[in-house]
């Protein structure tokens, strides 16, 4: 049992929901507001991660953090040292496979808000963020704690991208998911299920308690008739 | 005192779709309540959406005095929060997740928080909503969902009131027992309201002044009694639902009273028309009366009208009922259910139908 990727694992999935519940929102809010022709674009690259192999999106992860690269030169630049294969490099890489699973069900659930409550809320004097902090989230409740669980659901899960950005640094960038791999290619298959069987209990308890508590308190206006 | 009269004329354009205009004026200083009246899809909403901020006119201005809310010349675009006004949108849009006094409270911004409680306090007990005060929306009746919503437009006391169709959202019974009473709330309220509705009762009921919306624009406006009783032309008068609309020709006229052929009987009315001119007639069916076509006639009513027909049909219609005659041409009369079962009616009874001169409105 590897506590240290298991609490490096844990760290990285709420890092990433923390990042994608303030980044993920907005782009939610205006994917279901928003009329502009362009739209589609930008649901298309959201939604990408879901279809582009890990592997894939990785690599030009991995291009983009090198010293070489856009990012990689821009960190450089910031902080004196390299972005490729540290924590950062790792969250920014979460940060954007899980896109799609934190911004969709946000902007199901955005868009299923009556517009009517909107309009109402502003001419009561509310203006367009209070509205959306006094009237959007509490009735979105529900999806976005379905964003949140999935995304840090999905990023304790993600292999192909963190081994890509990451690599195996212990403490650093060696996730569960990576310690698991790095064991049954050693033939270590004790080792193995001693790790994977935590990060299966744990998954499944996040999601039971999840939607537990989703059905019991979080939003009972949603679910009484 | 700035002058404080809303003046609205604006245009607003749909791609592929009609085009609706609108020009009126409110005075915010005065209490009184402006029907937008019409069939659906004859723009009451989109004006009324317009003046709320909602909607952007593509033309035209909107203003009180000299502070534009909307002026498409200068550019100008309020935003609904700094409009003051209170707004009841279509199915009243009740927050799901906040009780009745959180609503209520929801618009209140200024002074302290007991000032908020007091006000909020003081609505619940204007609209009788004690005790409901912790029930969300889902646990109220459709009356008491109503009374939430306009006490919510009402906390921060706006200078306009915005209603659209306050009523529908009701069942029939709660519809008819809430008209009055709105009507009543509006007055107390001592407020200026623009009301849209499609229904007839409610626009004679709620209005003071009407505006008759047809096709995307106003076709008549005026006091709520003069529009009804005078109908503009013959889309006003099928709109304010005058029952019988008929073609009809001028065949003697003297002294300010006109005899007109309509259908095969002759009919008096007041005005001054010359001989053979073609117009069209409008009886509301409240001012015909039914007499039993056994009884002497001609000298024993001062009514100059008395038609021989027979019923034809029956329709009840709240606590009146529309009597469909044929007077050799076709006539409703709105009687009173008493007065269907004392006279026996059915279809086939003999009639007369009797109504004063004045209450033939000619038209064109």
């Amino acid at each position: 049992m590897d506590w240290q990727a298991v609490g490096l694992s844990v760290r990285l999935g709420l890092a990433t929901t923390g990042v994608l519940l303030v980044i993920g929102m907005p782009i939610g809010y205006w994917l279901a507001r928003s009329r502009r022709p362009w739209r589609p674009l930008v649901e298309a690259l959201v939604a990408l991660p879901l279809v582009l192999p890990p592997t894939v999106l990785g690599f030009y992860l991995l291009l983009a953090m090198g010293p070489r690269g856009p990012l990689g030169a821009v960190w450089a630049a910031a902080t004196g040292g390299r972005l490729a294969f540290s924590f950062e490099a790792l969250l920014l890489a979460s940060v954007i496979s899980s896109l799609p699973f934190a911004v969709q069900p946000f902007s199901v659930a955005f868009a299923a808000i009556d517009r009517s409550l909107l309009e109402t809320s502003w001419t009561l004097g509310r203006s367009g963020i209070a509205t959306f902090f006094r009237i959007v989230i509490p009735l979105s409740a529900g999806g976005i704690l379905t964003g949140m669980v999935l995304t840090f659901a999905h990023t304790l899960g993600e292999f192909g991208v963190v081994l890509m950005v990451g690599g195996s640094i212990p403490g650093e960038t060696r996730t569960v998911a990576i310690v698991i791999y790095d064991r049954v290619q050693a033939l270590d298959y004790a080792g193995a299920a001693a790790t994977a069987l935590p990060l299966l209990l744990i998954s499944f308890a996040v999601l039971a308690l999840t939607y537990g508590l989703r059905g019991l308190t979080v939003a009972p206006w949603l679910t009484r008739r | 005192m700035a002058d404080q009269t809303l003046k609205v004329d604006v245009e607003r354009r749909y791609r592929r779709g009609p085009t609706i205009t609108a020009a009126f004026e409110v005075d915010l200083d005065a209490a009184g309540t402006l029907v937008l009246f019409g069939p659906s899809g004859s723009g009451k909403t989109t004006i009324l959406r317009c003046v709320a901020g909602l909607e952007r006119p593509d033309r035209g201005r909107i203003a009180v005095g000299d502070d534009a809310w909307f002026d498409a010349a200068r550019r100008i675009e309020m935003p609904p929060q700094r409009r003051r006004i209170g707004y009841l949108p279509q199915g009243f849009a009740l927050f799901p997740h906040l009780d009745v006094r959180s609503s209520i409270g929801y618009g209140i911004s200024e002074g302290s928080r007991s000032d908020r409680a007091s006000r909020v306090r003081e609505l619940v007990g204007l609209l009788g909503l004690e005790g409901l005060e912790r029930r969300r929306p889902s646990d109220l009746s459709g009356g008491q969902q109503q009374r939430v919503a306009l006490g919510r437009a009402l906390a921060r006391r706006p200078r306009l009131l915005l209603l659209d169709e306050p009523l529908s959202a009701l069942d029939a019974p709660t519809r008819e027992a809430l008209r009055l009473e709105l009507r009543q709330l509006l007055l107390a309220a001592g407020l200026s309201a623009i009301v849209v509705t499609h229904d007839r009762t409610e626009a004679l009921v709620l209005g003071d002044r009407v505006a008759v919306m047809e096709q995307g624009a106003i076709r008549q406006l005026g006091p709520t009694v003069d529009v009804f009783d005078h109908p503009a032309d013959e889309a006003v008068a099928r709109i304010v639902g005058v029952e019988t609309v008929l073609p009809g020709t001028v065949v003697e006229t003297s002294g300010g009273l006109l005899r007109l052929k309509v259908g095969t009987a002759l009919i008096e009315a007041v005005g001054t028309r010359s001989l053979g001119t073609a117009v069209l007639i409008s009886i509301r069916a409240e001012d015909v009366i039914i007499g039993a076509s056994t009884e002497q006639r001609s000298a024993s009513f001062s009514a100059r009208n008395h038609i021989t027909g027979r019923v034809t049909a029956i329709e009840p219609a709240g606590a009146l009922v529309r009597v469909r005659l044929d007077c050799g041409f076709p006539l409703v009369a709105a009687v009173t259910r008493p007065a269907v079962e004392a006279m026996s009616l059915t279809p086939g009874t003999p009639v007369v139908a009797i109504f004063k001169a004045p209450a033939v409105h000619v038209i064109g």
